[in-house]
Parts: C-alpha cells; structure tokens; sequence
C-alpha cells in the first residue's frame, strides 16, 4: 500500500506541469503570475490545474466594491431644473464613481483566486458588450459587471437571457426605445450577430422579425429594473429563422439557442482568445457538440479548450492585451498598488487602447495583432520604462532571486530566445529586456 | 525645408540614382490622398439632402432637413448647413459629390460592411487586402518615404492595407518621435515565431518613419488655426506631413460617431460641423502653400442610413451613400445618379454607383494606373 502511494506520488511528479506550462497556463488564463503562483501549478497535473482554476471560477465571493454607486449613479428628482454648473458636478461624480469601479476590477484581476474567474468577465465584457459612455451609468455597468461574474462558468442560455434584460444592454442597444409603431433593430441585429450566430448565419428579415419580438422593452431608471411596457409591444405573429409563432423576445432567444451554430459561434472565440486566433475547425465542432449536449455549460467547453492538446501545443503566439500585459507586470514584478498608481494604470489602459467599460463599439476589442502598431508599441515600451523607473526599489526587494539573464528569461518569458544578452541587476537591464516583443506575447 | 524647394532638389538627386529611375518614372509625385472615414454609417441623406422628394419628408417626420434649412446646390439637392467649408469649396468647383455610392447585396453589418467596402470584395467575399493595397506594395520606400501609409488619430487601420504594408499609426508626430527615440534597439532571432516577427517588422518601419520625421518635419510650421477637436487635429498632423518633403501617397483618418440609431438631429449636425471645420482649415492651410492640386480628400462609409426614421429619432442602418472628393484637381460637381427617392427597397435606396467605380477613378487618375483590379468599372469624371 505504502510503495503504492508512493508510485502515485512519483506519476504525479512525472505528470506534474513544467515551469514553461506553467508559465503558458497563468499567461493565458490569470493575467500572468507571481513567483509563488509559478510554485503552485508546477505541483499540479495538467487535470489538476484546470480543475483547481474552474473551481476557482465559480467563488462567488468579490473585494467590497466602491461604495455609495447607486446613489451616484441615481438621476435626482430635480435634475430638470439644475444650473448647468451642477449637473456637470454630477456628471463628474459619476466619472468618478466609474473609474472607482475600474479599480476594484483591477484589484480584482491581481488577487490570484479570482484571477481567472475575472479572466472570464473580461471575456464576457468583449462579448455581450455594453459601454459606459453610451450607458452614463456607473451602477449600471457595476450590476452588469456582476452579473457576468456570476454566469461567468455557468450556463449560456441562461447568459443570452439574462443580458438581453440588463439594464445597461437594454440602453447601450437602444431596445429601450424599440416599439411596435418604428422598432429599433440594434438590438436585435448585434444578438443573432455578435452575441449567438455569427455573420451569416440569419437573413436581414430575421433581424427586423426579432426587433419586433423585443418592442416594449424598457428599463424602470427610477426603480432600476427590467420591465415590458405593452403599448410599445409587437404582440403579432412573427417568422424567425424557419418558424413562424406569436414569439416574444425569449422565444427569439430560445430559437438562437436550438441552433448548433450558436455553439460553434461562442466555442470558436473562446477557441480564439484563449488558444490561437487561427481556428482548429475539427476541435471546435468537436467541443461544440459537448458544449450543446450539456446544455451550453461554459465550464464544460472551457474545461476541454483548457485540456485540448491544441491548448498546450500554442506557446508565445497570442499578444497580451493592455490589461494583460499591465496586470501581468504588476504580479510579475511583485508590486504593491497605491492609489496614485491606479490612476497611472487607468490612464496607461486607456492610452494603449483598452479602457475597461469603454470598448470602442459593439464589437468589442478586436484583440490580437490589432493591438499592436506603431503607436501602441512604443506606449507599451514607455509604460513599462516608467513602472521600472517608478517602482525600482521594491523590485529591487521583491527577491525574485534573478542573477543573471537566463534566470530573468526563464522567469519573465513565455519561450526561451535561444540568445545571450547581458544582465545586471539594474533598472538600465530589466527596462531594456522587459521592453523586448517577446515579453509582450503569451 | 518647405516641399517646394525639394521637389526640384529630389529631382537632381534621382538623376544620381539615388533610386531606381524605375520606381521614380512611375511615383515622381508627391501627391497625397486622404482617406477620410465616417465611421459608424453616416446618414447621408440628411448631408446631401434630395429636397425635392416627398418621400424624404413622409419617411422622416421628425428628422427631415427644411429647404428653407440648406445650402442649395441644384434644382433637386442641398447641402446640410453646418457644411459650410465644404460647400463654399463646392461652389469653387473643387468638390466633386458622388452619390448613390454602395455595392450588390448590401450587408447591414457595421463590420462585414467596412470590411467590403475597403477590400473591394463582393458581398460574399473574404478578402484579405485592401482595394489599395498593391498599389501600395509597389511604392518604393526610401528615406522620404519610409511607410506608404499612415493612420492619424484613435481608430485602428481597419481593412484598407495588407499584411506586407507596414503602416504607421499615429495621434501625433512630436509625441510619435519622443517615444520612438526611446524604442528598445533590441534585435531579436524570430524563431520562427510569426508574433515576434511581427513586432519586429513593426519596429523597423517605426525606426526609419522617427528618423524621417526628425529629419524632415521639426521646421513645418502651420499658419491656420485648427480647432481642437480631435478630427481637426488629425487633419493638422496630416497637413504637416504633406508640407514637409516627406512624400507619403496616402493618409487615413477616421471619424466615428456616425452610428446615430438616437436622437440623431444635433449629434449627427455637431459631427458634419466639426469634420466641416477640421477640412476647412485644412485645404486653407495647403492653398496658402499652393499644395491644394497635390492633394485629394475622400470620404466614405460603410453605409448609408435607412430612409425611414426609426422611432427614437434616430436612423438604422442603410445602403446607399453620397460621399465627397475634394482636391485642387477635382472637376467639382455632382457625380453617380442619386437614388430614387420612390424606389425603395424595405424603406432602403437603391445603390446607383459601385464603390469599385470611385476606386478605378482614384486609381487611373490619381495613382495613374489605367490597368487596375477594377479598371471594368465605369469612370467617373471628377479627375
């Protein structure tokens, strides 16, 4: 017995994850590492250590948000008759309030049991997209923020649901002045498009089908909830996507869902962000089916993608985003966050293209090499300079034991560059080979 | 160093064969075209307003420009109000109007639709480049011009190039050499990474565009004011670029905001008013320079908006669009059919002019390549 759980200790060492795959996992899936997380997962199989980040998926517990968001974010009774100057003082609250937001997203991203979890809103967030300068609600945008965090590993029928009534999307997509007499087909349009089916996959018939079968839905602003206003509904006989019935808008969502090309749709970009932005095809169809039979789990197609081979044979290929590669230098290097320093992120975030609640349109971030080109490369290079020049000292005492270049690039780098270059432990060293392209892929 | 002075000095040292008198036959200019995009679908039927349907005001009670409202420029159309550069310029013949612009089987998407009118492709085409994209590769680089294309401002350069142009993207040109002086000298064995090659290509342009930039653009100054909107200071980067020796054959600036699904009335005339601005300062910068004729301005969209308003005072997606050209050397005028108001399919007009017309015409005239991918398309006569 006791040689047997010996030799089972021994497999497990065998099967354990490599310092490269370990590295790769966290790159992709957690916003980089910290030296102790590196430890963790190279005790772990590969099995172990998709588990243990699915489990940590599904903690339902967040850092106490900002306080005081509603009542910011609440129009007062008598707005109507406020000065100018006074309403631009509310509007600066509000601003405030969601950049506060931001922060606590941050701080979120750099606490390592919610970082893949967080991981997964952010991908949501590029998904049902929503932007708070459309919406100019910071509650909002938090609520939906949260409602993503909850359905994040969970089920996406649910999801499509779910987003198709929050408040934030039903004022980014205009289905809050969609009626029957003119109805509105952002909505609708951006659902079958962006959200389930994919370009191609409806006709333009479809889309004006659907706007009708969502007229009438509002948002309460003063009560803040979700309700169908009747004499702005389209209660008629509608044809979408073959069949024909008095559907309202859950029917249309309903339908999207009996569709296998929705799970193609939602495996291929999870396929996109997290393995390659070229597309395995066999893979996918082959996760989708598991992915519909299981009644659209997200932690079940999340689970294979993780465990694919595809997943471990893509090293160094994709480009981290600008929230990648600001958090992953943060944990990289050990650093402490002071207030001063959120605002320096949010600014650098924003600058490089990537401002959290604001995504250029409803499309999202387009990621991959779309995030790079001359001006954004030479920003990512005076980002990390002035993080190395700012913050040398605690570098310095982070004791990342790094005493020549193949510990820094072994340490730093998601590959190995098969070249020397010198190395003293000083800032001139650490900005000239952080500031190489390679440190800027996963 | 101001571009006139060095046309005649680059002349003497192409003579040195400085580069190859191949390349130098074929691009001896140093023509610009700028490609201005109205990002988000411009609805165009409230910028040049067919005043004279009935159907334009029936279809859009709430939204519908007065005629009393518009600058008249023929029996049947009018120019939004707040167009008052581009409608002076029009009157001096230096704007050509095309309308009715668009393509077979309209896709309504924002992005499947830019991405057909950049790539040139049919509706159900996936191309990869550009419709201006070879013409570009085949531009020689050298130290004047050390990119064929540039992007000014916040967008992204969208589907206009390929992969093999290395274009360079940037808000601001003093800020663009400040930060690229400080670019990590880094050479990096690729191992056949095809992401690292990628930065590293990218790298290279930014070097040899700083350099340029250093060399050719300290001593521009620019003696029109320009608005500080973001437009009008793309627009004043771009006219630096030009009045320098730098010869850099196209420039891309976008303008987005245009995707007035809401309440579109004021939002859709402050966007017209500030692109209207950023123009204006900008050809009165280059005719004070006399650079007016080596310039040509060109608008487009990825579509048109609907005909009939939607219920939020707004507008949803459409077809068809009238677009503008503005040049030095622009025969002005009105040019394509503008669609028939009355005949419309599902509340949407009826394209009249392929975008593929307007590229073989920028292409033949401008570019002077008669033998261009679209060279079937109809020429239309502005240049």
């Amino acid at each position: 017995m006791k040689s047997f759980v010996f030799l089972l200790i021994c497999l497990n060492f065998l099967n354990a994850l490599t310092l490269d795959e370990s590295k790769h996992l966290l790159n992709r899936t957690s916003f980089g590492y910290t030296k102790e997380d590196l430890i963790t997962f190279q005790k772990f199989s590969k099995k172990e250590a998709v588990s243990y980040l699915l489990n940590s998926g599904k903690n339902s517990t967040v850092l106490v948000p900002p306080s005081d968001i509603y009542e910011v974010s609440k129009r007062p009774s008598n707005f109507k008759s406020l000065t100018p100057d006074e309403k631009k003082k509310l509007r600066r609250a509000k601003n405030k309030k969601a950049r506060e937001v931001q922060v606590w997203w941050y701080e979120m991203m750099l606490t390592p049991q919610y970082a893949f979890r967080e991981k997964m809103v952010m991908f949501w967030h590029n998904h049902f997209v929503s932007s708070y300068k459309v919406v100019k609600d910071p509650n909002f945008m938090f609520k939906q923020n949260m409602m993503y965090r909850e359905q994040a590993l969970g089920n996406f029928g649910a999801f499509v649901h779910k987003s198709s009534k929050d408040l934030a999307m039903l004022v980014y997509l205009d289905s809050n002045s969609n009626k029957k007499s003119h109805p509105n087909e952002n909505y609708a349009r951006e659902l079958l498009e962006l959200f389930t089916l994919g370009e191609g996959h409806y006709s333009e018939e479809d889309i004006k089908e659907a706007a009708r079968a969502f007229t009438g839905w509002r948002v309460n602003r003063k009560k803040m909830y979700f309700k169908k206003l009747k004499k702005f509904h389209d209660y008629g006989k509608k044809k979408f996507l073959g069949e024909e019935g008095y559907f309202e808008g859950e029917d249309i969502i309903d339908i999207i869902l009996k569709q296998k090309q929705t799970s193609r749709f939602i495996v291929s970009k999870l396929y996109k962000e997290f393995i390659n932005v070229k597309t395995n095809d066999k893979l996918i169809n082959d996760i989708a089916k598991e992915f519909k039979s299981s009644s659209y789990d997200i932690t079940t197609a999340m689970r294979l993608l993780l465990l694919s081979d595809d997943f471990w044979n893509n090293k160094a290929n994709l480009i981290k985003s600008p929230v990648e590669l600001i958090v992953s230098l943060v944990k990289n290097l050990h650093l402490d966050i002071s207030e001063k320093n959120y605002k320096f992120i949010l600014n650098t975030a924003k600058n490089l293209g990537q401002d959290l609640f604001n995504p250029p349109n409803v499309k999202g971030w387009e990621g991959g090499e779309s995030w790079i080109d001359s001006s954004s490369i030479i920003n990512r290079q005076e980002f990390i300079r002035k993080v190395v020049k700012r913050k040398w000292k605690s570098i310095k005492a982070a004791k990342l034991d790094i005493h020549n270049y193949e510990a820094f690039e072994k340490y730093f780098y998601p590959i190995s560059l098969n070249q020397q270059e010198n190395f003293t432990q000083n800032k001139k060293s650490y900005i000239r080979l952080l500031s190489s392209a390679v440190y800027q892929l996963k | 160093m101001q571009r006139r002075n060095f046309i005649r000095l680059s002349l003497i040292a192409a003579s040195c064969l400085v580069f190859p008198l191949e390349g130098l036959a074929k691009h001896s200019n140093t023509k610009t075209l700028v490609l201005v995009e109205l990002n988000g679908g411009n609805d165009s039927l409230n910028t040049v307003v067919p005043y004279k349907s009935e159907n334009y005001y029936e279809l859009r009670k709430n939204i519908a420009i007065k005629k009393e409202d518009l600058r008249l420029i023929s029996d049947e159309l009018g120019l939004n109000k707040t167009l008052s550069n581009i409608g002076s310029l029009y009157e001096n013949k230096q704007v050509a109007i095309v309308n009715g612009l668009g393509y077979d089987k309209p896709n309504l998407s924002h992005f499947r639709s830019i991405e057909i009118v950049e790539t040139a492709s049919k509706s159900n085409e996936y191309l990869t480049k550009g419709w201006l994209s070879s013409e570009l590769e085949r531009f020689p680089l050298n130290e004047l011009t050390p990119t064929p294309a540039m992007v000014i401002g916040k967008r992204k350069k969208g589907h206009l190039f390929s992969k093999e142009i290395d274009v360079i993207q940037l808000k601001n040109i003093d800020n663009f050499m400040t930060k690229s002086t400080l670019l990590s000298k880094n050479k990096i064995d690729s191992n056949d990474n095809a992401a690292l090659d990628f930065f590293m290509k990218q790298n290279i342009s930014i070097e040899k565009t700083n350099k340029a930039f250093n060399k050719y653009t300290q001593d521009i100054t620019i003696n029109t004011k320009f608005e500080t909107t973001d437009i009008s200071n793309d627009f004043k980067e771009a006219v630096k670029i030009i009045k320098s020796p730098m010869n850099i054959p196209v420039i891309k600036i976008s303008h987005s905001g245009y995707d007035t699904h809401a309440g579109q009335v004021e939002s859709h005339e402050t966007l017209l008013k500030d692109l209207d601005n950023a123009i204006g300062s900008f050809v009165k910068e280059l005719e004070t320079e006399n650079l007016f004729d080596e310039v040509l301005i060109v608008t487009y969209s990825e579509f048109g908006r609907r005909v009939k308003e939607n219920g939020s005072f707004g507008t949803d997606h459409g077809t068809a669009s009238s677009q503008f050209v503005l040049g030095g050397k622009v025969k002005g005028g009105l040019y394509g059919k503008f669609p028939d108001m009355n005949m419309l399919i599902k509340n949407n007009l009826i394209y009249t002019t392929e975008y593929t017309s307007l590229y073989n015409t920028i292409l033949s005239s401008w570019f002077e390549d008669k033998n261009n991918a679209y060279k079937d398309s109809e020429l239309l006569a502005f240049l």
